[in-house]
């Protein structure tokens, strides 16, 4: 099972990739697919950081549109279509949410509720599975782990703001994360560089 | 520093969460440790699952329209420069003709600055004042020499058959930089050229250093006014060397640990 589970997530993969090389070859058919597949999840993960629609919407359009102009910036050889995708959006999530204050109070009213949404229901079953599993995982942690990956990555909060809210020590709050998130890999368990060779080793310039 | 602290630092780096005196210890460390490597890129993939944590929502589906007339739109340029947005351009597709253009502005400055030395030697003032300022003129001559020679020799690199070229991404410090170090394998003649590198400030220099499996070597350090393009010799043979970055330091330069990174990459195998 956890074989057919990662041959899934390779082809997902493979596809993907496949979709940035059309992209960077100027194929709008490209991004409508790309949009079809990720503007649900970006979106999500848009709203959960901003806490508003018309920011997440921002965030959204943001991020296809620096995907179209800088499709050849994406480099298969540090990392997936996903985990580039949703880099960006976190990143221009926590930017917003910095620069319009009137978002919301950072670091006070962080919204770490994950399992409530009107909508909760993906029509893709893979990525239900996954959000299963990782939402499962996210449960197995410590919960002050899991307090303090949540509030760094869902709050976008800094470490030290982390320590702030959490009122504990810089480096309590820098292991807390750093060893939260690794935690994570491991219960997530499929390392995907225990299968495959360096990449970073294949890349050019 | 420990494999567990590196660790650490991997994980730190997946959420963005590194200062700059940790993104300097740990990035030159990747560009040499395989394990660390692969650390940082399951641990990439662990901060994009838990992305599809956060409770799912359904877009709007006006969203869809406004997403797809926005790749239509003509790019804002109101922070880069026209003249910056065509050197990147450039850049972006593969070449170095771009930085001819920055040897322009010199080339008057140099002439310029030989005809004022000329002209108070003819004089033949020996007053302190003018000796002062012939001095100064001459030590103006001496860095644009210095400046041409290093740019010659690297156009000269730059048109052999068999240069190499490493792009070296901008960071924070530095986030319009547009750098790459060119070099010739074999050879020990080996460049950075950058473009918008910010100008140092007092008591600060910008170094040089690269990576190898013997750890990181601290190269020359030079101080920078934010005008054109800086083009710097490494003069070492970069052909296997895993990475190439540029610091800030204290004036003087470090010799062990690298201060905050300006731009780095890593240089291709082959």
């Amino acid at each position: 099972m956890q074989d057919r589970n990662q041959e899934t997530t390779d082809a997902r993969r493979a596809e993907e990739a496949a979709l940035l090389l059309r992209i960077r070859e100027r194929d709008q058919a490209a991004v409508e697919e790309l949009y079809a597949r990720f503007s649900g999840p970006l979106y999500s993960l848009a709203y959960q950081v901003t806490g508003a629609d018309r920011y997440a919407q921002d965030v959204v359009q943001e991020v296809f549109v620096a995907v179209w102009r800088d499709a050849a910036r994406f480099d298969p050889a540090r990392g997936t279509v996903s985990s580039w995708l949703f880099a960006l959006a976190r990143h221009k999530a926590i930017d917003l949410v910095r620069k319009e204050a009137g978002i919301r109070r950072r670091s006070v009213d962080v919204d770490l509720t994950l399992e409530m949404a009107p909508d909760d229901v993906d029509d893709d079953a893979w990525r239900n599975i996954r959000r299963d599993r990782v939402r499962a995982a996210l449960q197995q942690l410590p919960e002050a782990q899991r307090t303090s990956v949540e509030l760094a990555f869902f709050g976008g909060l800094t470490h030290v703001e982390v320590a702030e809210k959490l009122d504990i020590p810089l480096g309590t709050a820098k292991t807390r994360i750093r060893t939260g998130l690794l935690r994570l890999r491991d219960l997530l368990g499929d390392s995907v560089s225990e299968r495959e060779p360096d990449r970073w080793a294949t890349e050019t310039s | 520093m420990g494999d567990r602290d590196f660790v650490e630092l991997v994980a730190g780096r997946a959420l963005d969460d590194l200062d700059p005196h940790e993104q300097a210890r740990l990035e030159p460390h990747l560009a040499v440790c395989r394990p660390c490597r692969d650390t940082a890129w399951d641990l990439d993939e662990t901060v994009a699952d838990l992305a599809l944590a956060a409770p799912y929502r359904v877009p709007p589906p006006a969203l869809h329209d406004s997403v797809m007339k926005a790749l239509d739109a003509p790019p804002l340029t109101l922070v880069t420069s026209p003249a910056a947005t065509s050197k990147k351009a450039a850049l972006g597709a593969g070449g170095l003709r771009w930085r001819w253009e920055g040897i322009r502005p010199l080339l008057p400055l140099g002439l310029a600055a030989v005809i004022a030395v000329a002209a108070i030697g003819a004089l033949g003032y020996q007053t302190t004042q003018l000796r002062g300022q012939l001095n100064d003129a001459s030590a103006q001559v001496g860095s644009l020499q210095d400046q041409l020679g290093d740019q010659s020799g690297m156009l000269a690199v730059a048109m052999d058959p068999t240069h190499r070229l490493a792009v070296l991404k901008p960071e924070a410090l530095a986030p319009n930089a547009a750098a790459s170090v060119v070099f010739v394998p074999g050879t020990d003649r080996s460049y950075l050229v950058a473009d918008q590198l910010p100008s140092t400030a007092p008591g600060t220099v910008y170094q040089l250093w690269y990576a190898d499996a013997a750890g990181v070597h601290a190269g020359r350090t030079f101080t920078w006014n934010g005008h054109g393009t800086v083009v710097q010799p490494f003069g070492v043979d970069l052909a296997g060397k895993a990475a190439a970055m540029v610091t800030v330091e204290s004036t003087g330069g470090a010799t062990g640990s690298p201060g905050p990174q300006v731009v780095f990459g890593t240089i291709p195998t082959a």
